[in-house]
């Protein structure tokens, strides 16, 4: 492997190859090394003695803007689009925050995640247009602890993307990049030209490399035009036939340089912060603060060592204590961190994540009770859910379906916000008891009474003043949660020199019937066919019974392109067989299949669009399908999602099973596909339940949902924050049920001597009572 | 085994008068009229004990 500093030596070393940018040097660009840092850089001023970089140079925009229009958050944008627009790149609407296309993440983190995805292990680009742009909303956590502080960090932050493949015939390579870039500085702007400084660098990562250039404009990066073109092939470069302009630019810096103002939320949460500071009645002393922030960006906690001293010499440095420092700026830090966190939780409830123990809703919920914490440490009269519909109408022109879910939002908001509270009434008692006991609360104590108790350091504060939070307290309790965790394959098998099995069952559902060829006897116990109608168990669905030949077949697996059949006793390799599978066992799982599909898309609308598929699994005596929801559900909830999914059955809906490209199906009905998760190949199996529902899927169907003939639930319980289980039956297996109840329903009765079974309920009752009451009597009879 | 719906609906009523009666002495359905049996077994036995 290559690493980064070995390129960059080489790089830099032959930068005419990887930086020499005509363009630049047309426009009397020069180039210059660094001597305080010692990179490469481009610049029109003479005079420049190093590069633009903090530390080098620090933020001279502050209170001092280079450019005459004072653009808006909002402006900023539109002028970014309508440049890209007029030179021929088509504006993309902004892909989902949470990141369904992905199993490898749970957040979308860039703006070229957008048109990455994973086909067998390789990384590979599908994008809908080239050349492009795409304001890109992300959520990132590991700066937890710099948001509000440093003036520049956010967790929820746009990136607006500039993208285009180049092959030598379509889209465009580094020296258009670079002229659009420069011109949309300078002309869309009018930021003066010799203000733009562009750096080198160079970019690696999934095995692929290439040059970059980052532009800055008075001590502020405003963007990074990223140039993949090499891929690392174990040490050896090779160049790709199909390179890659991933230009990402935070659209927080575009309006923060053309405003100066002290911070970038100043500008970037525009009415929003304003609102809230009347709200919390904090008295901002802007020219306080923007002294303060030409020093803040030192208090980066990823880069200082010891955050007090680097607090102290700021402190110093302004000419007070630190206590005034802190009364100063920190009430507006605490504000500045709750309009991030809430524009965060808005934007990824909308789509559909919910806060929660585990997963990718852990981070939003430490992120809503951090912002919790800051309204309880100031005793400020704020509503969040205010905050989220101040943000969702900010936003209107960029995210309108913000506005449109904000109902739902607020709902979930003011249940986690009850959650939070009881918690703390809770556990404020354990706390006392752990002070008074005098515990040791190191940070491995903190981040266990945080992850098993929801217990978090602020409350152990209360009760212990003296208490150090570690600053990176947050990251530490958000990193583990970044990524979701790695599947193992099962490849435990010698498959060697086995052709790919031809899949029956894909191309004709309905065959029970088959004949094929004996390729290869595994252990004694696995048969490998060299074509099978037997569906290996996947997608929660399990396998198919049956015969292949005499022998029984109590499994199905399929591992890689190649399918294994469970038999007893052996088969000659070479030979013919015939093939049989269970009718009513397929029958059944197929309706269990399909009616998943029914109950997913009834609770959508039953209980709310934030639900998604958790996990499913469908076996011949009954399934089950997690869902995402945020409390358990009541009888009439259950009652209704029952009869709801029985009307689509009664209804008749056509099934239709088409395989489409990926991209074609995304693009058609959106990444609510994937429901059952990722699907790491180029053409992707849609069902449809008519125009109600579509998910990609593999496993068998029927062909209209009058076939399920009907479904029961027969238990719903929550299994973990946020999910609850839905188990279910279907067809021939529901009315069995249903029987078997009118069965108890009726020896109950007789046991009772009760005629009218609308009166059952009662007469137990009045048995229990009357039982409680004689062995009481009985009990004091004894004594 | 297909049925029609008013028997459907007949059989969920049922279905759920059941769950109610077994909600009132906290058992699974399936357990309901063993329960019932039990508890009025002991009930006798109560009263056989409070004439004695």
């Amino acid at each position: 492997m290559l690493d980064k500093k070995t390129l960059r030596k080489k790089f830099q070393k032959e930068w005419e190859k990887y930086y020499k940018i005509d363009f630049l040097i047309n426009k009397g660009f020069q180039r210059k090394i660094c001597p305080k840092c010692g990179k490469g850089y481009w610049t029109l001023d003479p005079n420049r003695e190093h590069c633009p970089d903090q530390p080098c140079q620090d933020y001279e925009f502050l209170g001092n803007p280079p450019t005459n229009k004072r653009y808006s958050y909002i402006e900023s944008w539109h002028e970014i689009e309508k440049f890209f627009k007029k030179h021929g790149h088509r504006s993309i609407k902004q892909y989902p925050i949470v990141c369904r296309w992905r199993d490898d993440l749970f957040f979308t983190i860039a703006s070229i995640i957008d048109f990455q995805r994973v086909e067998k292990g390789q990384v590979i680009f599908q994008m809908p247009a080239n050349p492009l742009v795409v304001p890109q909303f992300c959520l990132r956590f590991p700066d937890i602890p710099n948001v509000g502080v440093t003036g520049k960090h956010y967790t929820a932050f746009c990136m607006v993307g500039q993208h285009s493949i180049y092959d030598g015939k379509q889209g465009y390579w580094k020296e258009k990049c670079i002229e659009l870039d420069y011109k949309l500085l300078t002309e869309a702007f009018g930021i003066p030209k010799e203000e733009v400084v562009f750096i080198e660098d160079l970019w690696v990562g999934q095995g692929a490399f290439g040059s970059s250039m980052e532009y800055f404009v008075r001590g502020l990066e405003l963007g990074n035009a990223v140039f993949t073109e090499f891929l690392d092939v174990n040490g050896n470069i090779k160049e790709m036939k199909e390179k890659v302009i991933d230009m990402g630019a935070g659209l927080n810096r575009f309006p923060w340089v053309c405003n100066g103002t002290p911070t970038s939320y100043d500008v970037v949460f525009g009415p929003v912060i304003n609102k809230l500071k009347d709200m919390a009645g904090v008295d901002h002393d802007r020219e306080f603060f923007l002294k303060y922030s030409k020093l803040a960006g030192g208090l980066n906690i990823d880069e200082v060592s010891n955050i007090k001293r680097a607090r102290r010499k700021v402190a110093e440095q302004l000419g007070v204590t630190v206590d005034i420092l802190n009364k100063k700026v920190r009430p507006m830090q605490a504000l500045y961190a709750i309009c991030d966190h809430t524009k965060a939780l808005t934007m990824a409830i909308s789509d559909g994540m919910l806060p929660s123990n585990t997963g990718g809703g852990y981070n939003l919920r430490v992120i809503l009770r951090r912002a919790l914490g800051f309204i309880d440490e100031y005793h400020w009269n704020i509503d969040l859910r205010d905050v989220c519909e101040m943000h969702a109408k900010h936003l209107k022109p960029m995210v309108p379906e913000l506005e449109q879910n904000i109902d739902w939002i607020k709902k979930i908001i003011e249940i986690e916000r009850k959650r939070f509270h009881e918690t703390k009434l809770r556990t404020k008692n354990i706390v006392k008891r752990m002070v008074e006991q005098e515990e040791d609360f190191t940070e491995e104590k903190m981040i266990e009474l945080y992850d098993s108790k929801g217990i978090t350091p602020e409350l152990i504060q209360d009760f212990k003043p003296d208490l150090e939070i570690p600053d990176n307290f947050y990251t530490k309790v958000t990193e583990k949660y970044e990524k979701p965790e790695k599947r193992v394959e099962r490849q435990d098998m010698d498959l060697e020199g086995l052709p790919p099995t031809q899949l029956l069952y894909r191309e004709d559902e309905k065959m029970l019937e088959f004949k094929a060829k004996v390729l290869k006897m595994i252990d004694g116990k696995w048969v490998v066919l060299d074509q099978t109608a037997f569906y290996p168990e996947s997608g929660g669905q399990k396998a198919d019974l049956g015969f292949i030949g005499s022998s029984p077949v109590s499994d199905v697996q399929k591992i890689g392109d190649i399918v294994l059949h469970r038999v007893m006793g052996e088969l000659e390799e070479g030979k013919e067989v015939e093939g049989r599978i269970n009718s009513y066992n397929r029958k059944i799982l197929t309706q269990h299949h399909t009616g998943t599909h029914v109950i997913n898309t009834a609770c959508r609308e039953i209980l709310g669009p934030w639900i998604w598929q958790h996990s499913a699994k469908k076996t011949s005596k009954k399934a089950r399908l997690d869902i995402t929801h945020y409390d358990s559900l009541t009888d009439k909830e259950e009652e209704k999602i029952e009869e709801k999914a029985n009307e689509i059955i009664r209804k008749g809906y056509p099934v239709i099973k088409k395989e489409l490209p990926r991209e074609e199906a995304e693009k058609k009905y959106g990444f609510r596909i994937y429901q059952g998760g990722v699907v790491p190949e180029s053409t992707v199996r849609v069902i449809s339940i008519d125009k109600i529902d579509h998910e990609a899927c593999g496993g068998t169907h029927v062909d209209n949902t009058k076939e399920i003939e009907s479904i029961l639930i027969t238990k719903t319980k929550r299994v973990q924050d946020g999910v609850v289980r839905i188990e279910f039956v279907a067809g021939d297996l529901a009315v069995k049920q249903l029987k078997k109840s009118e069965k108890l329903l009726k020896e109950a009765c007789e046991t009772l001597g009760v005629k009218d079974e609308g009166k059952l309920p009662e007469k137990v009752e009045e048995v229990f009572n009357e039982w409680k009451e004689k062995r009481k009597e009985v009990k004091s009879m004894r004594r | 085994m297909q049925i029609s719906q008013k028997e459907w609906k007949e059989l969920k009523k049922k279905q759920t008068l059941l769950k109610q009666a077994s909600d009132v002495l906290r058992v699974e359905p399936e357990d309901l009229p063993r329960v019932i049996k039990r508890f009025q077994d002991e009930l006798k036995e109560f009263k056989q004990k409070l004439k004695s």
